[in-house]
């Protein structure tokens, strides 16, 4: 089943193209990282998948065929958008049962079990709780509906690292206790190999990497040789990203895996990072299943 | 590397004995870096047969890190006979390393010095020689997964890192 | 990759419902909403006193036949009080409990969340309107009833049909809470922002009540067609009944409506008010369905 699948995705805001010609289909089962810098159009998308916006072209269907925005899919999926919203003036144990009040499954124990565990106190104000603790709440209200996905919109972003550290921590366990997948989208790329065993890159509004982590990591290299004018020779790999400096360059290439490297070339696998940071740079540069692979670079490396 | 050592109070629990670290900036994946804790675990003593493993909730809850992840590295544990999970309860150990001999070892300790002489005449200085170890120690652990990888889960392994002799069992880790 | 463990999802102790009742999403307005509502009905409490005491020594001057200057004064001030405070409080509902109602929510950003927890935004809308409405027209039929006792000695003939008291009988009443609070929740939804949705809302209010007040109630339900002498306007201030000109023989021509058609006109207002107000809170959910969040 895939939980979020568009073609030709598009939705404009006035003039301004927020996100474009998007074709995706994320797999259940999986912790999917939406990456890209910011206005890249991540909470656009993640915002149609929850079905608070309307396209403006092309289709989108959640959880395996559900409009999103339906009522099957409001049941099934939890959401907490960017900032956490919650009602400020309501104690958090009142804004736990309005929560209650609005969705269709609920499982209250465990949600007062796990705030208590996360040390969220139950009679203070929500506008006075720390951002960690707000932002525990907000996952604990959507993880109290028993969705099937998790969708959070930039979940760690304005946190503290030890609230980074403990809400990822927990939401990892709640994946690990429900059969959940998890759609997360950052725009720190540091802990996301950790996290993520899926990745989407965005960039300016289009698409530019969506694969699973393991194949995409396996998929590329960073090639170190010497600079100047030096070919791959026949070699089919593609290179997504050169850093040149007067003696010494770093590629980043999409080679497969059982690929022999180049004479003269040192490899080194790439990292999540690496990869990211790769394609952002290189905005022409796309991987995306079931098309065929572009790159913005010529074989030969520039002097 | 450190382990977490916990008390006999927390073992008696029924809690896991040990707890995972994990070191980003170290390059060796994460899934290998829980495979050695377990087995430094095993050799120093802190876990011995029939003790539990983290489960997978408590030991991404802690690291922060994707299930799959330890999922895999409980795999790798159960391919290389040291481990062996119990659907609803857990990983358990379930075998030992096996001890590398004395002589074995002193004949490995020749070979290694013998290869430091080699280096020592092709100019290459201490912080190279470590520098190339890593390197090919790095390599090689490539190597090693990507047989892994693909041959599965058959036994085939002639290097021996010591396995008992079990079947590898079901994924049941909780 | 599969993912791992038991299924651990609860049995959870929620509704097993697919879809969310109607008392859950009123519960949900109460407690976002109680304070505003406690607010309104401390004031209409207040007003209630004051009216219940006024009023009371009002019919004991009456059956003196307020045969002191005193009690004149006491009647005119206080009449015009009350009858200020009573056309204000649908302004009021519409200021502070019509134009939050959606504003709020859009500025806040907590629709995202509202929105997509399990209820559907229209019925998220609609039980939030129909709750508030109905204490809202409980109010106003408490006060409107209140107020009419209060009226009983001033009760000369036309009294009823003076075009300012009109409005605040009973059902005409009800009605025209109504209008203040929709206007303000459609202002809201519309606007997108509580304050200028508050501005909205006490400028459009006050416009429309002077126009049913000042001059559709006068044309119809007065039929009072005078030859030169005064405004409309005047009348309007003046309170000037049919009994009046009668009194000082002043031509006139007087077409009016008899008595018993009364309550008829009553529920007329109520109806076009309530129409109007139903229009305006299905506008407000085509405002709500199109908006992007």
């Amino acid at each position: 089943m895939t939980i979020i699948e568009c073609s030709g995705l598009a939705r404009r805001f006035r003039l301004n193209w927020a996100l474009r010609d998007c074709d995706l289909a994320i797999p259940a089962g999986h912790v999917v990282a939406l990456v890209g810098p910011n206005g890249a159009g991540k909470t656009t998308l993640l915002n149609l998948a929850a079905g608070l916006l309307r396209p403006t072209a092309g289709r989108l269907t959640v959880l395996g065929g559900e409009r999103p925005g339906s009522a099957a899919a409001r049941a099934r999926i939890g959401f907490v958008a960017q900032d956490a919203p919650l009602y400020g003036h309501l104690p958090a144990g009142d804004m736990l049962r309005v929560a209650r009040n609005l969705s269709v499954r609920w499982d209250d124990q465990r949600a007062r079990d796990r705030l208590a565990r996360t040390g969220v106190p139950l009679d203070r104000k929500v506008s006075k709780l720390s951002g960690g603790q707000r932002a525990q709440l907000a996952l604990t209200i959507a993880l109290a509906k028993l969705p099937d996905v998790l969708i959070l919109d930039e979940p760690v972003a304005a946190l503290d690292p030890l609230a980074r550290h403990d809400l990822m921590g927990s939401l990892m366990a709640a994946v690990a206790q429900d059969e959940l997948s998890v759609v997360f989208s950052s725009h720190v790329v540091s802990e996301l190999e950790r996290i993520a065993d899926y990745l989407v890159v965005l960039n300016a509004g289009r698409l530019q990497l969506a694969g699973e982590v393991e194949a995409l990591i396996a998929g590329h290299r960073i090639l170190t040789g010497a600079g100047g004018e030096m070919s791959l020779g026949s070699q089919r790999a593609a290179v997504v990203h050169a850093s040149t400096a007067a003696a010494q360059a770093h590629l980043l290439v999409r080679m497969p895996a059982g690929d022999q490297v180049p004479r003269g070339w040192q490899s080194q696998p790439a990292t999540l990072e690496d990869l990211v940071l790769g394609y952002l740079r290189d905005p022409a540069a796309r991987m995306l299943p079931g098309q065929a692979p572009a790159t913005a670079g010529e074989v030969a490396v520039p002097a | 590397m450190v382990i977490d050592k916990q008390t006999d109070d927390a073992r008696k629990a029924g809690g896991s004995p040990i707890a995972f670290r994990l070191e980003p900036g170290s390059g060796v994946p994460t899934y290998l870096q829980l495979v050695h804790q377990a087995e430094q675990a095993l050799r120093l003593g802190y876990l011995s047969e029939g003790d539990r493993l983290p489960t997978v909730k408590e030991a991404v809850e802690s690291l922060a890190i994707n299930p799959n992840t330890v999922l895999k590295a409980y795999r790798e544990l159960e391919h290389r006979g040291l481990a062996v999970g119990r659907p609803g309860q857990g990983t358990f150990i379930a075998g030992t390393l096996r001890r590398v001999g004395v002589a074995e070892q002193a004949a490995l300790r020749e070979s290694l010095l013998g290869w430091l002489r080699s280096a020592d005449r092709a100019g290459l200085d201490e912080d190279g020689m470590a520098a190339l170890f890593a390197a090919s120690l790095q390599d090689f652990r490539q190597l090693r997964d990507r047989d892994v990888r693909r041959h599965g889960g058959d036994k085939q392994d002639r290097r021996g890192s010591g396995r008992a002799s079990t079947r590898p069992t079901t994924e049941g880790a909780a | 990759m599969t993912m791992i463990a038991p299924p651990g999802l609860g049995t959870g102790n929620g509704p097993a419902a697919s879809r969310v009742p109607w008392h859950r999403l009123a519960w949900v307005t109460w407690r976002q909403h109680r304070a505003a509502l406690a607010a309104f009905a401390v004031l209409a409490g207040l007003i209630a006193t004051a009216m219940a005491a006024t009023g009371l020594a009002l019919h004991a001057a009456s059956l003196r036949h307020f045969s002191s200057r005193s009690q004149w004064v006491l009647l005119d001030d206080t009449q015009t009080l009350l009858e200020l405070t009573l056309l204000l409080l649908p302004v009021l509902a519409g200021l502070f409990l019509g134009a939050p109602l959606v504003a709020r929510n859009f500025e806040t950003g907590t629709i995202r969340f509202s929105w997509v927890q399990g209820a559907n935004r229209t019925k998220c809308l609609l039980a939030a309107v129909a709750l508030i409405a109905l204490l809202l027209a409980l109010i106003a039929v408490g006060l409107g009833l209140e107020f009419r006792w209060w009226a009983t000695p001033l009760l000369v003939p036309g009294w009823a049909w003076r075009p300012d008291l009109f409005g605040l009988n009973p059902p005409a009443f009800a009605g025209w809470i109504m209008l203040g609070f929709s206007l303000g929740v459609t202002a809201g939804a519309a606007i997108g922002r509580t304050v200028p949705a508050m501005a909205a809302t006490f400028a459009c209010y006050p416009a429309l009540w002077y126009q049913v007040a000042a001059r559709w109630r006068i044309s119809e339900l007065m039929r009072l067609r005078q030859a030169g002498l005064h405004s409309r306007f005047s009348a309007l201030r003046s309170g000037y009944t049919p009994f009046w000109y009668l009194q000082r023989r002043v031509p006139a021509w007087l077409t009016y409506n008899p008595g018993g058609r009364w309550a008829e006109y009553q529920w007329i207002e109520f109806g076009w008010l309530i129409a109007v107000s139903a229009l305006l809170i299905a506008g407000t959910v085509i405002l709500i369905r199109r908006r992007a969040a």
